[in-house]
């Protein structure tokens, strides 16, 4: 049987109807074609498929869809301000060579967004713990702290 | 230094944004009307008979569109190109050699009901006694593996150069130890995945994150029996690859589905079935002997080799046969002695991974030194400095070194971690460890047929220019490599020039990304196929300003005349022209580099490859004697690149690299039951987190080199001495040697108890 949920994904009302073990990455990527966020491990091991709630860094792919209802999701795709303009976090990414593969990005850059908008004037520790749970393969993660703290410095 | 606009300063990657904004859409993202997606069953047993398959169930479940077996396939053994061995299937037939191996498939509408009907799938198997370490899987009376492979020996190789036994009768210190290296997951985040489509004619189109997407038709032409004209592959982004994504019997798989319901069907990877059948690094048992003089001189190096090849060979035998005799030629070594045996296993089929073979070796190699070096009373660093190679050197296997930084890269990064200072004075608990390292930049016996690389460089009349290759972009940043040097090459920004992923209908033949060959050999193809490009420009340039083409040059995307500069034109306009007054024919620019690399001989003598690349890193570590943790305080890395196309990737990739050795060295580590993989996820398997990583300190030793504007390559060297400097600072902090990788914490506290007891 399936429910009725309603939410608000970067800035955007929706109404779905879905099942009840549906997960967020499920609705997010195959529902409303947002795939910017990614399926690594669907385990919630990995930090790929990382979304904001209502705010806060969740792992998607171990969130049901109906947790969603009535809140506020923020995805990779709407980081950038309308006129295409890229949020600072995502231009220090690519300044800092934090981007190898990219399929990491997406959930670093919401991790790193969370921390930023909770503590704007981070330590390097701080910027590690905050993507503690994102795994990256490809860089070593100093690329990756370096692009956060700027980022932090830049805004 | 020379003159560069864009070579060697500081931008960011030209597919930066695409990736930043999750544009960038990988094979997981994608979708064709009418796709099925597929689901394959793989074995529980990791030895056992096939008695029955009944797929009925399954075919009548709602949804499902295809049920396919070993029936469906033609059945034709193959295997990786390189080896020689044929010892795959698409599906197993007779036996499952490995919990994990190919038995059925289904393509239905959607992924859930393709995984019901697996259940559905009944396959009856008679368990077989099976095997799972290659000294065990040798020895008479092991169960065989493969019914015509006797001693489950896949290969067996031996090399002699100079005379080993005098050697080692001239050294003042003989030490043999036994090593063995662990089976590293590459843990890329990307999951493998491929859409597969025929068209009316029985053509097959594989989308797919291919690393070698023109040669790896090779295999599937064989396994599919289908002509090569009938096979295209189109590269999707990848998700990173590290060795892992050469060729995937789950394409074959998808194929074969594809073409029994006449529908696209997608297959995706999940991250349990990508620990339990992706190819990870050959695990080896290194059984290793070397001779050095009281002046430190190094005189005879031998090694006998047990690889664990898993079930089936893929790469392994020439990861082991073309990988590991790489080391000898990082010293002066005359007189060497190396076998290698590969040997079946019934578990996860072992292949390609950053490093090929180096790694393994490496470690051994280096942590011996440090052993010999103790044991003549010798600095290891100067012991590593008085045998080292230098330019010129033509190493024991006919290496030859057109340009090599490694003495630089071994004086920086001592000093870089303050190697003599900690030497003199040490801290309780605390050590240092320095390895090197010496690598390919491309490898001629790796592929018979060619070597070399081939790019166009088309500028449309618009006068932005598309350079179409063979090569991959895997996450190092090769159309940004690219991009640069076209750019560069040309004269004009790097905002004009574009990339294209290979679609084998339209790219140039390439080898793909292995072997560190990417940057070196392909970007020489690029900066031919530019300069190509940019002189027809000049011609056209020439006509326009009545000049001589000679007399041109093409700066920020300004053609002008060298003598006047004042006298020019912008770039587009001259493109622009060369379309509309030449009949619509573009400017189209080709490019081919033939590297000065020779086949080896039967004995494996040659200069394979046209140039070598050289590093060294040094590692500080902290170790708790109570609980065995090890803690890397700081690592510096030094890595001869010839010179840094972008200095900001050419760091990333050393980083990068150092993070996934020191997962090698100390957390990554694979546990196995009966044959059961007991960590197939990454709970269990621990690759390093953003908090695991130490302060790394990346230096760029530039030599002048044959590569595109000097470049060579670095993401494979990068990974190999991590581990042994940090087996080599273990031991400088606590007096214990591991001799074994991964270094856990309770191997650690095993020794330390064992050498408590004396």
């Amino acid at each position: 049987m399936k429910v009725q949920i309603q939410l608000n994904v970067n800035g955007l009302a929706y109404k779905k109807e879905v099942e009840p073990r549906r997960t967020l990455l499920e609705l997010i990527r195959e529902d409303l074609e947002l795939t910017g966020t990614k399926e690594g491990c669907g385990l919630g091991e990995c930090g790929t498929c990382t979304v904001l709630l209502d705010g806060k860094p969740i792992k998607s792919c171990i969130t049901l869809a109906v947790q969603a209802n009535g809140r506020e999701i923020t995805t990779i795709e709407g980081m950038e301000e309308a006129d295409g303009t890229l949020h600072p976090i995502q231009q220090a990414f690519i300044d800092h060579g934090a981007i190898q593969c990219g399929f990491c990005t997406p959930g670093m850059v919401l991790s790193a967004k969370a921390l930023l908008d909770e503590n704007p004037k981070p330590t390097e520790m701080d910027a590690k713990q905050a993507i503690a749970g994102n795994l990256c393969r490809c860089t070593g993660y100093q690329k990756i702290v370096e692009a956060i703290l700027s980022a932090a410095h830049r805004s | 230094m020379a003159d560069f606009s864009i070579v060697g300063t500081r931008y960011g990657r030209v597919d930066g944004k695409d990736k930043a904004t999750g544009r960038a859409k990988y094979i997981q993202d994608l979708k064709f009307p009418g796709m099925l997606y597929g689901k394959i069953l793989r074995s529980p047993y990791p030895h056992a008979r096939i008695l029955n398959i009944d797929t009925s169930r399954a075919e009548k479940l709602m949804g499902v569109r295809a049920v396919a077996t070993a029936v469906d396939t033609p059945n034709k053994k193959f295997g990786s190109y390189r080896s020689g061995v044929k010892d795959e299937l698409i599906f197993a037939k007779d036996k499952v050699l490995y919990v994990g191996d190919e038995v059925a498939a289904v393509a239905a509408t959607d992924e859930e009901t393709a995984q019901e009907a697996l259940s559905l799938i009944r396959v009856e198997y008679e368990e077989l006694p099976a095997v799972y370490h290659p000294e065990e899987a040798m020895k008479p009376g092991a169960p065989r593996i493969h019914v015509d492979v006797e001693n489950n020996i896949a290969s067996h190789a031996l090399t002699l150069r100079g005379d080993p036994d005098k050697g080692f009768r001239e050294a003042d210190l003989v030490l043999e130890e036994r090593f063995e290296t662990g089976l590293q997951i590459h843990a890329y985040l990307e999951p493998v995945g491929c859409i597969t489509s025929w068209d009316s004619n029985g053509k097959l189109t594989i989308y797919a994150p291919s690393q070698n997407p023109s040669w790896s038709r090779f295999i599937y032409s064989e396994a599919l029996d289908l002509p090569m004209g009938k096979l295209r592959v189109v590269q999707t982004f990848i998700g990173g690859a590290f060795g892992g994504k050469l060729e995937q019997k789950q394409y074959l798989v998808a194929a074969i589905l594809a073409r029994k319901c006449r529908r696209p069907v997608k297959i995706v990877n999940k991250r349990d079935e990508e620990f339990q059948t992706s190819m990870p690094r050959v695990p080896m048992v290194i059984y290793l002997k070397m001779g050095v003089k009281k002046d430190g001189m190094l005189t005879a190096k031998e090694h006998r080799i047990y690889a664990d090849n898993g079930a089936y060979t893929k790469y392994a035998s020439a990861v082991l046969n073309l990988g590991t005799y790489r080391v000898d030629g990082l010293y002066r070594l005359r007189n060497i002695r190396n076998e290698n045996y590969l040997v079946y296993t019934n578990k996860v089929p072992t292949s390609a991974f950053r490093g090929f073979g180096n790694p393994q070796i490496t470690f051994a190699v280096e942590s011996l030194l440090d052993q010999l070096a103790e044991g003549i009373g010798m600095d290891p660093l100067e012991l590593r400095l008085r045998n080292a190679a230098e330019t010129g050197d033509v190493n024991a296997h006919g290496f030859k070194y057109v340009s090599c930084g490694l003495k630089d890269c071994l004086k920086k990064t001592a000093e870089a971690i303050g190697w003599k200072e900690k030497k003199k004075q040490k801290n309780v608990h605390r050590g240092i460890g320095i390895s090197a390292t010496s690598h390919v930049c491309g490898n001629r016996s790796f592929f018979p047929l060619f070597d070399g690389a081939t790019a166009y460089a088309r500028v449309d009349e618009g006068g932005k220019v598309k350079v179409l290759t063979g090569e991959v972009e895997v996450g190092q940043g090769l159309l940004t490599a690219y991009a640069a040097i076209c750019a560069e090459e040309m004269g004009i920004p790097l905002s004009e020039v574009t990339v294209e992923a290979p679609d084998t209908d339209i790219a140039p033949f390439g080898l793909g990304t292995w072997g560190d060959r990417g940057t070196f050999i392909g970007g020489s193809g690029v900066k031919l196929a530019a300069a190509d490009a940019k002189r027809q420009i000049l011609e056209m340039a020439a006509e326009m300003l009545e000049a001589n083409s000679s007399d041109l040059d093409c700066k920020d995307g300004r053609v002008f005349v060298k003598g006047s500069p004042q006298k020019g034109l912008p770039f587009e306009e001259v493109a622009s022209a060369a379309v509309y007054l030449k009949g619509g024919s573009p400017v189209f620019g080709k490019g081919t580099f033939v590297p000065a690399s020779e086949l080896s001989d039967s004995t494996r003598y040659g200069n394979v490859s046209g140039t070598y690349a050289f590093g060294a890193q040094a590692a500080e570590v902290e170790v708790d004697p109570e609980t065995g943790e090890v803690q890397v305080v700081q690592i510096a890395a030094a890595h001869d690149v010839g010179r840094a196309l972008n200095l900001t990737t050419t760091e990333g990739q050393i980083e990068g690299a150092t993070v996934q050795g020191m997962g090698y060295a100390l957390s990554e580590e694979v546990r196995y039951e009966n044959g059961v993989m007991l960590s197939p996820n990454f709970l269990q398997y621990r690759i390093p987190t953003a908090l695991d990583v130490p302060p790394m300190k990346t230096f760029l030793v530039e030599t002048v080199d044959p590569g595109p504007f000097g470049a060579k390559g670095v993401a494979e060297p990068a990974m190999t001495p991590t581990a042994p400097a940090i087996a080599n600072a273990i031991y400088d902090a606590i007096g214990v040697r591991i001799r074994t990788l991964p270094i856990t914490p309770q191997k650690i506290l095993e020794a330390l108890q064992k050498e408590k007891k004396g």
